[in-house]
């Protein structure tokens, strides 16, 4: 029996290679774009981290050094890492306080009256270096801070450093 | 009467579809980079910000330590470059990069009074207050275009010194 070709069902040879190469090269593009943002994602993600740590620690310290009266040179560690500063301040209600930051392991904190308040940097990044330099125009006291904090995420890896000097407002003669 | 009994797609309609599917990829991937860099972008923002505060604080040490050597001297309208020395901050006119990456520089303006003695753009000048404005410059990559920020404040001689 003849077979009648407008019944034909199903694909040609030449069909199938050009739909299986249509769908590999789809396929390789997908997989490539995938990994490329999977990769840029870390990045993101990094360099998010250390923005926020960076931001939180560094506004925290200017502000707590400006308001402060007297740094206490015994109790801090200065002009290496990891730094140590020690201050005396003035709080919101005008009364003494005193304000710490030191790094725990690779988590910067803050004492506030001798009670710790907490890290200072988000849980994915770290502070690898951090020194407080000392300033003394006579007039006033100064401090200027160098930190390097470090992110990875994935494959990708992120360090970046930050520097900032305040005034301590309150030794102001 | 003929019967159209064929089913599935043709070549044709396959390559169009692929090509729309396609087109969609690259759209978000295009739109995914333009975000992923504008992100890693922002940290050198955050770090010109605070290389600005420093240039702010660094000029503010040279007024504190002294007016007349370390500030008067300057030339109103000179680019100067901030120097750390290990103990204090002073001015230079080297040029100098901040991590290989910021260029900070510091000018010191004039400041003018008017004869109710507010600050203007013209009129008497005053000697015992500028106007300072401290500049970042960067690139986030050796070809993109120079980013610069910059800030101004007053600076008074309270100290007399």
């Amino acid at each position: 029996m003849l077979q009648n070709p407008k019944t034909k069902k199903g694909l040609s040879l030449i069909e199938v290679v050009l739909y299986s190469a249509i769908l590999i090269i789809a396929m390789s593009l997908l997989i490539y774009t995938f990994e490329r943002i999977s990769v840029s994602y870390g990045r993101v993600k990094s360099s998010k981290a250390i923005e926020e740590s960076a931001t939180y620690a560094i506004d925290r310290m200017a502000r707590e050094i400006n308001s402060g009266t007297s740094i206490d040179v015994a109790a801090s560690t200065l002009g290496s890492t990891p730094g140590r500063l020690f201050l005396y301040t003035i709080d919101e209600n005008n009364a003494s306080s005193t304000s710490e930051f030191y790094l725990s392991g690779q988590t910067l904190h803050i004492k506030v009256a001798g009670v710790d308040q907490g890290p200072l940097n988000v849980s994915g990044a770290r502070v690898t270096s951090l020194i407080f330099r000392s300033i003394d125009t006579t007039q006033t006291k100064g401090i200027k801070i160098e930190m390097v904090i470090e992110s990875a995420t994935g494959t990708s890896y992120l360090s970046k450093n930050f520097y900032d000097t305040m005034v301590l407002r309150g030794t102001n003669k | 009467m003929k019967i159209n009994n064929k089913t599935g797609m043709g070549l044709v309609e396959v390559v169009i579809g692929s090509a729309i599917l396609a087109t969609g990829f690259i759209i978000l991937i295009q739109v995914y980079g333009l975000y992923a860099r504008a992100a890693v972008a922002n940290v050198s923002k955050i770090q010109a910000a605070f290389l600005l505060e420093e240039g702010q604080e660094a000029v503010r040490v040279m007024r504190d330590k002294s007016w007349s050597s370390n500030i008067a001297p300057l030339t109103a309208g000179s680019t100067y470059y901030l120097y750390w020395n290990g103990t204090l901050w002073t001015s230079t006119t080297t040029a100098s990069m901040i991590d290989h990456k910021f260029a900070r520089t510091a000018i010191l303006q004039n400041v003018y009074r008017d004869a109710s003695q507010n600050i203007a753009v013209s009129g008497t000048s005053d000697a015992n207050i500028k106007k300072i404005v401290v500049s970042v410059g960067w690139k986030d990559s050796p070809t993109a275009a120079t980013t610069t920020k910059s800030v101004s404040t007053y600076l008074t001689n309270i100290f007399s010194n």
